[in-house]
């Protein structure tokens, strides 16, 4: 093996590991992106906050974009951050003053998750598990994981036509009308 | 000019029905009277309501929820025996808040507002006669199932005391759901605290000597009426049988309660008066997966005039409804207590407007029923299970608990013998496990396994701890704690004559 073949061969390994990197970390384009909708004081938004860093946990590396969004325009930026702070909620966040983000998905309580493609085409709206049925009837143990189970079809690059469920929380207040 | 402004009046005559509701005038009335006392700072709710922006903020999620009619809290039924504070709205007050929404929240004139009622800071009642706060705090995680938990809380009262109330305050009020206080004057309770590494324990592995109530958010606290109270002999542990709601971060609850003494001994003693007794344990609940409709009943006569002041159930998730009647001698039958939705959350005792005499001779009966279906979204086991009387959450217990006192005092002995002789029922179903689990036929063995320091008597160390009060309360006639050779004899006897009766 001549020293020259031997270093093209060393330089080929490092760029099938450099992609594969880049394919564990992220840096392609995202394979879609999930906004999830929560309250700073809204009882069940907050108990979903472990499970929330841990579907950003399982699904970022593998191209999904998460983003927090609060759509209460009266909150103030620092009760957000405190908030994340407080439930240790590592995201990035939009405070959806104007509810863009609300009008676009759909949405209508917290926690709500409205999921869209790389083609940026609404996938899922809805509930994150099947904890809770109804105010006050909770289950200890989600038996359906809605949102999970989307963001792995996407990522098997299953063909999914738009879904929804319907959610269970606090109301998301209309824009007062001027 | 007038008769233009007329026109403009009769032009809006037909919104008049929606203009007219606004915040200080409909809104703040009814969230004042019924959700403020929680729902304010420093309370357990979850936010505030106590001014338009915050009301304004959630009206959606109000207007939903008393259409539910999950808040606010209050199961009871309002067909029946009129209670106190009672926290229902009626048709015309829910339909309110969707009104409102309908015509953009106004707010209305300032003017119009209701008086906000003085909502105490910190006691309710008052400074407490005794504080007592957990030595430690415990750690409730960010999520996961609920937690049950017991912390003793030791007096080391040097004198019996008589207890009007008690209030808690919780330092973590998102996890803290509820509390139960009861007694123990064993030290049991306090040898089980702290065993597994963490303050408190689980289960209900000690015997308890007396309840002093419980404590659920959302309740007004209260002084027992008249000159009544609670005994609360010196000696006793207080044990708060507490349930968490992990709330999506970790919390520390240190809980500390306020105890509130009567000045003299009560002229007439209470008397709880549970059907079926023992939570349920003597009808022998044991519920088949999948079972939908599973009932349990029982009754109980009272022997003597009785004044009966509230009314609570307990049962745990999968309970459905609730009864509990009373068929008076003449044949009038009064509905004590009607739950249509149990819910495990909101578990309170429910005082009567006015306290209800039952002569002697009325039959108090309760029903219970559950669904161990996985349609119940509070079934805890997935896929279902069969569910038995138990002391764990997860387990069942069902029962209807009147609490109030003998028409004449000098009835207590007799009203008192009667319930213990009630209890008896949890025996029978203890002797029929001894049975089926065929300890019955090897008893002689048994006895001597149990008998370490062989002196031919079964001490209450000796006893297996799960029946060691039950045993004793049946079989220990010398109440010595200890069980000799003719009181074991009893004990074979009587499995004997109950094998016979049931033709095991």
């Amino acid at each position: 093996m001549t020293l020259t073949r031997f270093l093209l061969s060393l330089l080929f390994l490092a760029s099938l590991l450099t992609s594969a990197q880049e394919e564990k970390t992220g840096h392609t384009t995202p394979r879609g992106k999930v906004w999830i909708f929560v309250a700073v004081d809204c009882p069940i938004a907050n108990g979903y906050a472990p499970e929330l860093n841990r579907l950003q946990q399982d699904f970022e590396s593998r191209g999904i974009d998460f983003t927090l969004v609060y759509p209460e325009p009266s909150l103030h930026e620092s009760s957000i951050i405190s908030h994340l702070k407080e439930y240790s909620l590592d995201f990035d966040y939009h405070h959806d003053r104007t509810h863009r983000l609300v009008t676009k998905s759909g949405v209508i309580v917290t926690p709500e998750a409205a999921v869209f493609d790389s083609n940026d085409q609404l996938i899922y709206r809805g509930k994150i598990d099947d904890r809770y049925s109804e105010f006050g009837d909770r289950r200890s143990i989600a038996t359906k994981t809605y949102l999970r189970d989307v963001l792995a079809q996407l990522l098997a690059g299953e063909e999914i036509g738009f879904h929804e469920t319907e959610p269970i929380g606090c109301y998301i207040e209309s824009l007062a009308e001027n | 000019m007038p008769s233009k402004i007329f026109a403009f009046l009769i032009l809006l005559a037909p919104f008049s029905a929606f203009a007219e509701v606004t915040y200080h005038k409909d809104i703040a009335p009814i969230v004042y009277a019924n959700c403020t006392s929680c729902h304010r700072e420093g309370e357990s709710a979850p936010f505030s309501l106590s001014n338009y922006e915050e009301v304004s903020r959630k009206a959606k999620t109000i207007a939903r929820v008393v259409d539910d009619g999950y808040m606010p809290p209050w199961h009871a039924s309002p067909k029946h025996l009129p209670f106190q504070d009672v926290r229902r709205l009626s048709s015309d007050e829910i339909s309110k808040f969707s009104l409102w929404l309908e015509a953009g929240k106004p707010e209305g004139d300032p003017a119009a507002a209701p008086q906000m009622p003085d909502f105490p800071k910190g006691w309710q009642l008052g400074e407490p006669d005794l504080v007592v706060s957990m030595a430690k705090a415990y750690e409730v995680p960010a999520d996961g199932p609920d937690i049950y938990r017991n912390f003793v809380l030791p007096l080391d009262l040097p004198e019996d005391k008589w207890v009007k109330a008690i209030e808690l305050r919780p330092s973590a009020r998102s996890v803290l759901h509820h509390s139960l206080f009861f007694l123990d004057d064993s030290g049991t309770a306090r040898s089980l605290d702290g065993k597994d590494g963490k303050p408190g324990f689980s289960g209900m592995g000690f015997r308890k000597s007396g309840s002093l109530g419980g404590f659920v958010p959302g309740a007004t606290s209260k002084r027992l009426p008249g000159d009544l109270a609670r005994p609360l002999p010196k000696g006793s542990d207080i044990v708060l049988s507490t349930h968490f709601h992990p709330s999506g971060k970790v919390e520390n609850e240190r809980t500390t309660i306020g105890l509130y003494f009567a000045d003299s001994p009560p002229s007439r003693q209470l008397q709880e008066v549970q059907v079926p007794p023992g939570f349920g344990r003597g009808v022998g609940i044991d519920i088949p997966a999948g079972e939908s409709n599973y009932v349990i009943e029982d009754s109980f006569t009272l022997p003597v005039d009785y004044e009966a002041i509230s009314v609570g159930g307990h049962a745990h998730y999968i309970c459905k409804t609730m009864e509990m009647t009373a068929t008076l001698p003449d044949g009038e039958r009064k509905v004590l207590l009607e739950i249509t939705d149990w819910d495990m959350d909101w578990q309170d005792t429910y005082y009567f407007e006015e306290s209800v005499i039952l002569p002697a001779g009325t039959i108090i009966k309760s029903v219970i029923s559950y669904d161990n279906s996985s349609n119940n979204p509070a079934n805890p086991h997935i896929p279902s299970q069969r569910i038995k009387w138990g002391r764990e959450s997860t387990d069942e217990m069902g029962s209807i608990t009147l609490i109030g006192v003998p028409v004449e005092a000098d009835d207590f002995t007799r009203l008192s013998r009667a319930t213990k002789v009630e209890r008896a029922k949890i025996l029978t179903s203890l002797g029929r496990e001894l049975i089926n689990s065929r300890v019955a036929s090897r008893l002689p063995r048994i006895i001597k396994s149990l008998d370490k320091n062989r002196d031919d008597n079964l001490d209450a160390s000796e006893l297996p701890e799960r029946m060691r009060a039950a045993l004793l309360l049946k079989l220990d006639a010398d109440g010595d704690k200890s069980l000799n050779p003719s009181e074991l004899q009893a004990l074979k006897d009587w499995l004997e004559n109950l094998k016979a009766s049931e033709g095991v």
